[in-house]
């Protein structure tokens, strides 16, 4: 038993070692960090003067790179919406064997480098036939579906998923039957209308597979912070999984599409690497402000460039601002 | 008799239960105790049909009807599960007609039974409000009247009470004693608490 | 529930309206409604007629034609201008170049001369003598027909037209009109194109050594009289397309000079040049787009790039390299290369050239950092090693390894570097470097590079690159490549 007044007797007041060197630290790490980023900005800023942002506004192919760079964008952001809500719902809320390994090949366009993304979309449609990549689908498809028998997952499909990825490989295989001897890629949709390599629409393209994958992220987190519970309580009330998603998880996911939007958004807009290799950087035809970047370097005027750079730093500054207003910090970004 | 579970043997993660059997009659209120974790939860989902993959063995029928593989959907049983879990963005008014909605119920006809419900439950001044602006209590009517929509032939009722302060235990054992006669249905309630268990079953089952 | 699909239904919209616009984007370079003024040679008067046709229906633009002997439209157009001149004969061209009335002029068909005679050929006449025989009526054309004029000089060269000239009971002033007075029997022989005889089934054609070994070659011009440049352009290229004009020409029995361009309404193609070609052929490749109303996609980049990208795939229509070396690598897929320009590799130094960098000795000095090429890249990284490495210099200085000639002049501007080895071109690309920066002349035979321009084999429009090749090749662009520091190297320049 411990003398009590032994411990109050203490003849000083208790001591806590100051706070005041562990804040300092802290306030350290902040004050280099950030003055690192406000220096590589303030750096641009001033290089760049007024006249040289006059020049660059009202120069027509600037201006016609500004209206590519935002169509360009806001197709990719959209596109990339559509395909990551049904594809981190799955991955949510589905349990299947292989689930580990989707996800992993899902982050591959993000850690691939960009240059590799835009030189496969090159070999992709200047050297392989339709013929080719359906029989390369229905091949992929056949070896998931075997290794789906074989390993069969839990959860509801057991059979119904390796049954439809047969299905879907014949359908692939007939394809490839069908579309012998028909050209490239690049010729077969070119010949259709949509000229892809080194035009505008490849843009998207080129930029859509590293926006995707952000955007599924984001929905992804957004989708596994929604309890399932609310699912279950709909599906209890007679809706299929199809109507639960539409009617009770949808509505509550709208600021978490929102975010998943504008990251893409943004993503698509730094895009340089595979835009420049797959869409090429044509003055006045594919030309996006990532790449006026580099044309403007190309020909050694690094005022312009700067101004460029500057440019994009608003644009991207601003749609950050907006992102936080709209959706606050449970965007999870 | 209306609830026959039959030799049920359920995985749910690591755990296991193997053999579980229970009968409730049309009308009766039966209530699953036991301690935590030992599986009355998981037991009241895979009735409710939500845990169809950790079913191994054995069988659950509903009023004669075998439901073992049924989607939850079909089985029209009512679920008013721990959190409540009313959906957020939706008005008491739309968490009420959630249900007879989504099975195309003639307009007039749902009207009705809505608003039975909801001065039945005590929620006509509040039929406007979202989720996030009703007291504990007030949400669990809600969910109450939202399992009862459709007249299930079952009324499941996880943990009726959690989170409620004790003075509302009361009124809420009350309220949905009074609500599980009037709508004359069969009730299954998992809890933890015999007094709770007592109030409102007419049988306890024990689960070790 | 109502509010996500309408949300929905938008976004489609929006992403449908982008990808439209994206598809569809063509920049203003299509040419109004209106009509052409085609002068021309009445020896091509059926083919030109249904090529006609065929543009009206498919474009809705009325084609005038005005059909005459050679000469004589030469004259109306002096005088009443028009859009395009199609004689039967490149020296009617020449002659209205010379006069400043020419822009462009593209191949058409080869005429070839012969005599021609009734089915059957009942007088049996053989050769040129036998048109100075007894009884032999014979027409010839005037010289304000292109036929004519070639006849009468070719049988004064052979000193025929004693011989014949008697025979000549008339004259007349288109080929046609030649060959229909065979064909009705008004005269026994006639001299004319073979492809107008071949399209009147009363006669026959019979070829001479005389007239065959200067076969003629007709070519379409655009004149710089005409108010509608680009549409003159389009349907010139239309008639000499090779599944559009050409395709009339062969069915008719006319000889074709070439394959031609596949037809395009606006031709689509894609030129890979070195990217230190930019400064000096980008304004011209957009000026050739706007006449020629085509687009025309430049890459630019370093000479290894393009070489690299093409063997994954791409096919572009033609290729302007860095250096003869790289065209070689991929040689198979072009026609031969024609040299153009050529390109000297010099030192860059900072302003006041602060180390003394006056040689490629200098480069070995201490504390010298220096940036160049990578070898594998480009050309000007190839023939930088080569340099270095014959030249003995050292490698230890080289500090940074780029892609191509513009980095080396942007790190020398950002002064991240004491010396760069680039073309003169990088250096003068852009004023702004020798505000920073200095050249120093190396004045070696190894510090050189040619630029040769080729065409792709596999190309659909062969011609239309040609077209091109011509226009960097003219004495205008002679003075931009040199103005940026080229050397020009086509012997004769137009």
């Amino acid at each position: 038993m411990r003398d009590v007044n032994e411990a109050g007797k203490s003849p000083r007041p208790w001591r806590v070692k100051p706070e005041l060197p562990f804040v300092l630290f802290l306030t350290f790490v902040l004050v280099a960090y950030v003055g690192m980023l406000l220096l590589m900005v303030g750096a641009n800023v001033l290089t760049v003067t007024w006249v040289d942002l006059g020049r660059i506004l009202k120069d027509d192919d600037i201006l016609r790179s500004i209206k590519l760079t935002v169509v360009t964008c806001t197709a990719t952001a959209i596109l990339s919406v559509l395909v990551a809500v049904p594809l981190a719902y799955l991955l949510s809320r589905y349990q299947f064997r292989g689930r580990a390994f989707i996800d992993t090949l899902l982050d591959i366009p993000i850690l691939l480098p960009p240059l590799i993304v835009g030189l496969s979309l090159l070999i992709l449609f200047n050297r392989m036939s339709p013929a080719t990549c359906c029989w390369m689908m229905a091949g992929g498809l056949l070896l998931a579906s075997l290794i789906g028998f074989v390993l069969r997952g839990k959860g509801g499909g057991r059979a119904l998923v390796p049954g439809a990825l047969i299905v879907f490989a014949g359908m692939f295989g007939i394809g490839a039957v069908m579309m012998k001897g028909s050209g490239s890629l690049e010729e077969v949709s070119s010949g259709m209308g949509f000229p892809m390599t080194f035009h505008p629409l490849g843009i998207v393209l080129a930029q859509f597979p590293v926006a995707a994958a952000f955007a599924v992220r984001t929905m992804r987190t957004t989708f596994d912070q929604i309890s399932p519970r609310y699912e279950e309580v709909a599906m209890t009330l007679g809706c299929h999984r199809g109507q639960a998603f539409s009617r009770v998880v949808l509505p509550l996911a709208g600021k978490g599409m929102v975010a998943a939007g504008t990251m893409a958004w943004a993503r698509a807009l730094g895009e340089f690497g595979p835009v420049l290799i797959f869409a090429g950087a044509t003055k006045g035809r594919t030309e996006v402000l990532a790449t006026s970047v580099f044309l403007e370097i190309n020909i050694g005027n690094l005022p312009g460039a700067a101004a460029i750079s500057l440019l994009m730093i608003v644009l991207a500054v601003a749609t950050l601002l907006l992102v936080r207003f709209f959706v606050g910090r449970g965007g999870a970004i | 008799m209306m609830l026959e579970i039959d030799r049920l043997t359920l995985k749910a993660g690591e755990f296991l239960l193997k053999g579980f059997s229970l009968s409730i009659d049309e009308g009766e209120c039966v209530a699953l105790m036991g301690p935590s974790g030992c599986g009355k939860t998981t037991v009241m989902e895979a009735v409710c049909g939500l845990r169809a993959e950790g079913v191994l063995s054995g069988l659950i029928s509903l009023g004669g009807e075998e439901i073992t593989h049924l989607p939850p959907g079909a089985r029209r049983i009512g679920l008013v599960p721990q959190d409540v879990a009313l959906f957020p963005t939706l008005t008491v008014r739309a968490q009420l007609e959630f249900g007879p909605k989504l099975h195309c119920w003639d307009r007039d006809e749902m009207k009705s039974r809505v608003e039975g419900l909801a001065s039945d439950l005590g929620l006509s001044d509040l039929m406007e409000r979202l989720p996030k602006g009703l007291s504990g209590g007030e949400a669990r009517r809600v969910a109450l009247g939202r399992a009862l929509s459709l007249r299930p032939r079952l009324l499941c009722l996880d943990e009726a009470l959690t989170g409620l302060d004790e003075a509302r235990h009361d009124e809420v054992l009350q309220l949905i004693r009074e609500m599980i006669e009037r709508e004359k249905v069969t009730a299954l309630h998992v809890t933890h608490s015999r007094k709770e268990a007592e109030a409102i079953s007419d049988r306890i089952v024990e689960m070790s | 529930m109502k509010r996500p699909i309408l949300a929905l239904v938008f976004l489609l919209a929006l992403l449908g309206g982008a990808l439209w616009w994206l598809v569809s984007d063509q920049n203003e370079i299509m040419p109004g409604k209106g009509s052409l003024l085609v002068h021309c040679g009445a020896g091509m008067r059926k083919p030109m007629s249904e090529i006609a046709r065929q543009y009206e229906e498919e474009f809705g633009v009325k084609i005038i034609l005005q059909f005459g002997g050679s000469g004589a439209l030469e004259s109306q157009l002096e005088v009443a201008g028009g859009d395009l001149y199609l004689p039967a004969d490149q020296s009617y061209l020449e002659s209205i170049r010379s006069k400043g009335l020419l822009r462009e002029s593209m191949p058409v068909t080869r005429l070839s001369a012969g005599i021609v005679v009734p089915k059957g050929n009942p007088k049996g006449i053989a050769g040129l003598q036998d048109l100075g025989r007894e009884a032999v009526r014979v027409s010839l054309g005037e010289k304000s027909a292109s036929v004519g004029k070639y006849t009468w000089k070719v049988l004064e060269q052979e000193n025929l037209l004693g011989v014949i000239e008697p025979n000549v009971i008339v004259t007349k002033p288109t080929v046609n009109m030649l060959v229909e007075d065979v064909a009705m029997g008004a005269v026994d022989a006639s001299i004319a194109w073979d492809a107008v005889a071949r399209s009147f089934p009363e006669v026959e054609w019979i070829p001479v050594p005389e007239f065959s070994k200067r076969s003629k070659l007709a070519g379409i011009g655009v004149l710089t009289a005409s108010k509608n440049v680009t549409r003159a352009l389009h349907f010139a290229r239309y008639v000499t397309s090779r599944d559009r004009g050409r395709k009339v020409f062969v069915e008719m029995g006319f000889e074709i000079p070439d394959e031609g361009d596949v037809w395009a309404d606006i031709p689509k193609v894609t030129l890979f040049s070195g990217s230190m070609l930019r400064p000096a052929i980008q304004e011209k490749v957009r000026e050739f787009e706007k006449r020629e109303g085509c687009r025309i996609n430049t890459i630019f980049e370093g000479c290894g790039t393009l070489v690299g990208m093409m063997k994954a795939g791409s096919k572009p229509a033609g290729y302007f390299s860095c250096d003869v070396k790289f065209l070689e690598m991929v040689d198979e897929r072009f026609f031969p290369g024609t040299v153009m320009t050529g390109n000297e590799i010099v030192l860059l130094v900072r302003k006041g050239n602060p180390k003394s960098l006056l040689s490629l000795d200098d480069l070995s000095k201490e504390g010298v950092k220096l940036g160049v090429c990578d070898e594998t890249k480009s050309a000007l990284g190839q023939l930088t090693h080569q340099l270095l490495t014959r030249r003995k210099v050292s490698f230890e200085n080289v500090t940074v390894k780029v892609a191509k000639g513009d980095d080396l002049v942007s790190a020398m501007q950002a002064r991240s570097l004491d010396a760069a080895l680039v073309y003169r071109s990088n250096a003068l690309a852009s004023p702004v470097t020798l505000e920073e920066c200095e050249i120093v002349e190396l004045n070696d035979e190894l510090a050189f590079a040619e630029q040769p321009y080729a065409v792709a084999r596999e190309t659909g429009h062969p011609e239309l690159m040609k077209r091109l090749g011509e226009l960097l090749s003219s004495g205008e662009s002679k003075k931009d490549f040199e103005r940026l520091g080229f050397t020009w190297k086509l012997e004769s320049t137009k």
